[in-house]
């Protein structure tokens, strides 16, 4: 590794598989609403030619789909995948954060739901605790 | 296309096979978005050997603890960096293109 010349990129360079997959991500809030599991990129079509001026850009980050396939394998429908937009992604490090909060997305419906159906019928279940 | 379609896949080039995708490297330095720059894929980070590697042992100066530190870097040695313009094809296999050039994998 040391002997071969260091390519150098403007900007944050970053791994994807190394910094992005697995980490947890944050909304606006500090609030985790999930992990990466799978990160979609726009520009590759398989089997075709690559056009070397026209680097694939990082379109989505897949959040909370990777249990059931990693278990029975193959992928959930497009359809079924909770997908963050990177543009509203705001910060990486040790944590990825959001620019906007949890409830802007699909990834916390369960929670919603449960806040909606579960909680909201238990006497008290309405309001902020005293 | 996904990074789990590019993950582990082999890489072939021009004289035979070099090793397997380990990972993408990208840059946060394209057209600038609402909250952060796009994203742009930079190249692909090749390992000869299909093993999975470690906290990127291998590509940042941590070195310590020294044993893991070595065991790790030692697992993924001779891994390197392909440019995005010296990548032919990705399909099956990703195709590198004639005189490509390999640069460090370290970040």
């Amino acid at each position: 590794m040391a002997d071969l010349p260091k390519h150098d990129s403007p900007g944050q360079v970053l791994d994807l598989n190394l910094h992005i997959l697995d980490r947890q991500v944050l909304d606006n809030h500090d609030v985790p609403i999930g992990h990466v599991d799978n990160v979609e990129v726009d520009g590759i079509e398989p089997g075709r030619e690559l056009d070397p001026d026209a680097p694939p850009v990082v379109t989505s980050l897949v959040l909370n789909s990777g249990l059931w396939p990693r278990m029975f394998g193959g992928r959930p429908p497009r359809s079924r995948m909770h997908l963050v937009p990177w543009s509203a992604v705001s910060a990486i490090g040790t944590a990825i954060e959001l620019g906007q909060p949890g409830s802007a997305f699909d990834v916390t419906w369960s929670e919603h739901w449960i806040r909606d159906q579960v909680i909201a019928r238990i006497p008290g279940g309405r309001h902020v605790p005293e | 296309m996904f990074l789990s379609d590019v993950l582990r896949r082999p890489v072939v080039g021009p004289d035979g096979p070099l090793g397997f995708v380990a990972d993408c490297r990208v840059a946060v330095d394209g057209t600038p978005g609402q909250l952060l720059a796009n994203a742009q894929l930079v190249g692909l980070v090749v390992a000869p050997r299909n093993r999975q590697g470690f906290l990127g042992y291998e590509r940042t100066s941590v070195s310590s603890p020294a044993p893991l530190a070595q065991w790790y870097e030692r697992r993924q040695r001779g891994s390197f960096l392909v440019l995005w313009e010296d990548i032919e094809s990705i399909d099956d296999v990703v195709r590198v293109r004639p005189g490509y050039t390999r640069w460090s994998s370290a970040l």
